[in-house]
């Protein structure tokens, strides 16, 4: 018989899911029409500052953030007033604080995150008085608070702020996707040179996966003042990505000291573990057209047993086209996979 | 004699009564879990708690085909309408019989490529030939290969083909919705260890698209169709988010799964030899990085949507259950030494053992349960009442769940569903207890049995054009 009630029991929860189903659908259905509600409430309090030219307000009223719908009217604003909100954001910045550290789920807290991270790098006076909250966010456990928050410190564009954000989130032991930090440090309003100067002074505090962010990010600028800091780290590091990342760095500028970084780096070991870094190398010295050194080098490496050693000297050699002789050496020669990875990276290089 | 008989007929009462509460717990859970996690989900993305970044991971789709002239351009005009920045197609044509070949080159007009190099890093049969062009400025490639007997030999000779470190693996007759790559590609973004993403499988049949989106979602005149939409409804999103918490999916669908290449290069590809290679890959890959004590996770990403056709009679049914039950006996099988090991965390010792108990075995347990209660019947022990009451509770429970699944529908981006609806899933719930679940009790309980025949006369159903 306890069968017949257990079954029955269980009816009756799924009974209350759907009530409960139905009351959730009604939240997320209402929340648009809910949140247009109280934009009023901010619409009047930045009109209020606007007559008055003041927007120090009660701490009472500002209480109202810590309520979703609320937080989601202010964006609404934001998005339309953004003078006045980062008016009303630098003025009363203090309670702000003090309110969202209170209390507020990541979400939320992700949330105001994210509505800072909105203001362009114009209003920095502002979103610096956010510092401090912004690097106590960083390390929650949030994905999308961390990225908000990250973003707010790059558009404050203070580098020695960006650097200890790094720091911490390696002390903590926290990694954050590379391509996100390379972008994210994209949006640096700032000297470039002031940025990249202050984290290669303290690179090697920081993770491997903020490492490869600031190398990528010197890629994308095609900075290299600072390169002689990162060279010595394709020896110390073991971390793939960042070797890879720093030879594409010395790869976009031809010179002899970094040509021959990079014939170093093509060379593989006896069981070509280091194929990686071969290739990447391989594909850089694509750049050094009319070097009998690095047309020798790549000779050699187009007959190597790693796919992607062979295929990355082979486009390396169709772009810097080695002497008519040479080329028909490979072409003709007994290794008959380096001979069609050639073939086909000179074809292609002739249709583009 | 007869007191053995009835003394097993009562061990079997209490083995039922415990295997119906295990069941009856795990779907409250897991939908309890699955709700929560989807209204989670609506309620973040209110608060702009997502990641975008379209072009962050390239992405090669790689459509194996065989004898799929009907879909073929349909699916491939539809891939070309995703809403992502980086991607290309690989159809790889399985040395099919029909046109499936001159009609992608024709309609797409592809060139041939002779002297591409192919490395061939994952086992598959010789490719032929291979053709390329653009369209949209998306990358085509055709590959021509000889016929392997097995999707998984097509995706694998995709796979050599790839050129980005994501690949796609999917049918030939479904349309991904636009926005699906968006989408599966946060779950990516979000943590570095992902090796594998599945999507969200829905029945395409009935439904019209514009532009690979829904336009008009029903439930439509079949019933078998309109019951395969409920129970992928079930299967794909509350135990499914269930499962991802725990990392424990034991099935990237092959309908459509976004896998890192080379995690999949690294356990040796899809297994050609295998009837379910996408179970026999997922469980590969946990056996694979739990044994070394790799980080990894596979996730399931309920917002990402594939189409897919539902067969329309019990013909192509029977065949296509048969040939799934079969797959997932031999991927079990295969991967017996992971069951309660605890080497292999929560696989090991839950989702398999629960797998073998309510998937792979039920049928069996059905039957039994079908013996029991005609013994009962002529032993003339059975309580009517109880028997009766019993039934009508679990009955009512199956349909409130069937409820609860099609009111997730209201968390879902891009699906919708009117009152009619509702009620024709209580009806098609109804009929699919009383005549689908036993239907399929049967032709499963057979297919243990006849494994080699199966795999052997496996024809893939008949495809039909989708509106679009």
């Amino acid at each position: 018989m306890y069968i017949i009630w257990i079954v029955c029991g269980y009816t009756v929860i799924v009974l209350f899911i759907v009530l409960a189903h139905m009351l959730m659908t009604d939240y997320l259905n209402s929340y648009d029409k809910e949140v247009a509600k109280r934009t009023v409430y901010w619409l009047n309090i930045i009109k209020r500052g606007y007559a008055t030219q003041n927007y120090r307000i009660k701490k009472r009223e500002l209480k109202k953030l810590k309520k979703t719908r609320y937080l989601s009217a202010f964006y609404k604003i934001q998005k339309v007033n953004p003078r006045e909100i980062g008016m009303l954001l630098e003025d009363n910045a203090t309670t702000i604080i003090k309110l969202m550290r209170k209390n507020r789920s990541a979400s939320e807290k992700a949330y105001f995150s994210y509505i800072l991270a909105q203001f362009s790098s114009e209003y920095n006076t502002m979103l610096a008085k956010y510092t401090e909250l912004m690097l106590e966010y960083i390390v929650l456990d949030s994905v999308y608070l961390r990225e908000n928050s990250l973003k707010v410190l790059y558009k404050i564009g203070n580098a020695s702020k960006i650097g200890r954000a790094f720091k911490t989130l390696t002390n903590k032991g926290i990694t954050h996707n590379q391509k996100l930090l390379t972008d994210g440090l994209m949006m640096y309003p700032n000297d470039e040179k002031q940025l990249i100067c202050h984290l290669i002074g303290e690179i090697q505090m920081y993770g491997e996966c903020y490492q490869v962010a600031i190398v990528n990010y010197m890629v994308y600028k095609n900075y290299h003042e600072f390169d002689d800091k990162v060279i010595p780290m394709l020896n110390n590091s073991t971390y793939v990505d960042l070797k890879c990342s720093i030879i594409r760095l010395l790869g976009k500028k031809t010179c002899d000291y970094y040509k021959k970084i990079l014939l170093q780096q093509i060379r593989l070991d006896e069981n070509e573990s280091n194929w990686e870094t071969a290739a990447v190398a391989a594909r850089m010295l694509g750049e050094y057209a009319g070097d009998e050194e690095v047309e020798e080098a790549l000779e050699k490496s187009i007959t190597a047993r790693n796919w992607y050693v062979r295929s990355n000297s082979a486009e390396a050699i169709s772009k810097i086209y080695v002497s008519k002789g040479q080329v028909e050496d490979v072409l003709t020669g007994e290794d008959k996979y380096a001979a069609a990875a050639l073939a086909y990276a000179l074809r292609k290089q002739g249709e583009e | 004699m007869l007191a053995t008989i009835r003394g097993f007929v009562e061990a079997c009462n209490y083995f039922f009564a415990v295997y119906l509460i295990v069941y009856c717990t795990y779907l409250i859970i897991s939908n309890i879990y699955g709700s929560i996690k989807m209204f989670r989900y609506r309620r973040l993305e209110k608060l702009h708690n997502v990641l975008d970044h379209s072009f962050y991971y390239p992405l090669s789709i790689i459509v194996p085909a065989y004898n799929e002239e009907v879909s073929i351009v349909q699916t491939i005009n539809n891939l070309l309408e995703l809403d992502y920045s980086l991607y290309e197609i690989i159809v790889v044509d399985d040395g099919s019989k029909d046109n499936t070949k001159n009609i992608v080159i024709e309609e797409f007009n592809l060139k041939k490529e002779e002297d591409r190099p192919i490395r061939y890093s994952v086992p598959c049969k010789p490719i032929n030939e291979i053709y390329v062009g653009k369209v949209k400025n998306i990358n085509i490639t055709l590959v021509s290969k000889e016929n392997g007997g097995s999707k998984a030999d097509a995706s694998n000779a995709g796979i050599n083909l790839a050129v980005y470190p994501y690949f796609v693996n999917m049918d030939a007759d479904e349309i991904v919705q636009r926005d699906a790559l968006k989408y599966a590609c946060r779950a990516l973004l979000e943590s570095d260890n992902v090796i594998g993403v599945g999507v969200n499988i829905k029945i395409s049949n009935n439904q019209v698209f514009e532009h690979a989106m829904p336009v008009r979602i029903k439930m439509g005149k079949n019933l078998l169709v309109n019951m395969q939409i409920l129970e992928y409804g079930r299967g794909f999103v509350g135990a499914k988010i269930f499962q991802n918490k725990w990392n424990m999916n034991l099935i990237i669908s092959g309908g459509f799964g976004i896998f890192d290449k080379a995690a999949v290069i690294e356990v040796g590809g899809f297994d050609t030899t295998s009837m379910g290679e996408d179970m026999e890959l997922t469980l590969r890959l946990h056996q694979h990085y739990r044994k070394n004590k790799k980080k990894y996770s596979m996730k399931f990403v309920p917002d990402s949507v594939c189409w897919t056709q539902g067969v329309e009679n019990f013909k192509d049914l029977k065949a296509q259950r048969q040939r799934w039950h079969c797959g997932l006996m031999q991927s079990i099988l295969k991967y017996k030494y992971m069951i309660l090991n605890p080497k292999y965390g929560v696989v090991g010792m839950f989702m398999l053992p629960f797998t073998i108990m309510y998937e792979l075995l039920n049928s069996v347990f059905v039957l039994l349960g079908w013996f029991v209660i005609g013994w009962a019947i002529f032993d003339n022990t059975i309580n009517i009442h109880f028997a009766f009451y019993l039934y009508f509770i679990y009955f009512i429970f199956g349909i409130f769940l069937t409820i609860v699944t099609f009111l997730d529908k209201a968390y879902m981006k891009n699906d919708m569903y009117s009152v009619k609806d509702v009620f024709i899933c209580i009806g098609c719930s109804i009929i699919e207890s009383l005549v689908l679940r036993p239907y399929l009790a049967v032709i499963t309980f057979l297919a243990l049995f006849k494994m080699k025949k199966i795999a052997k006369n496996w024809k893939s159903p008949v495809r039909v054009k989708v509106q679009s």
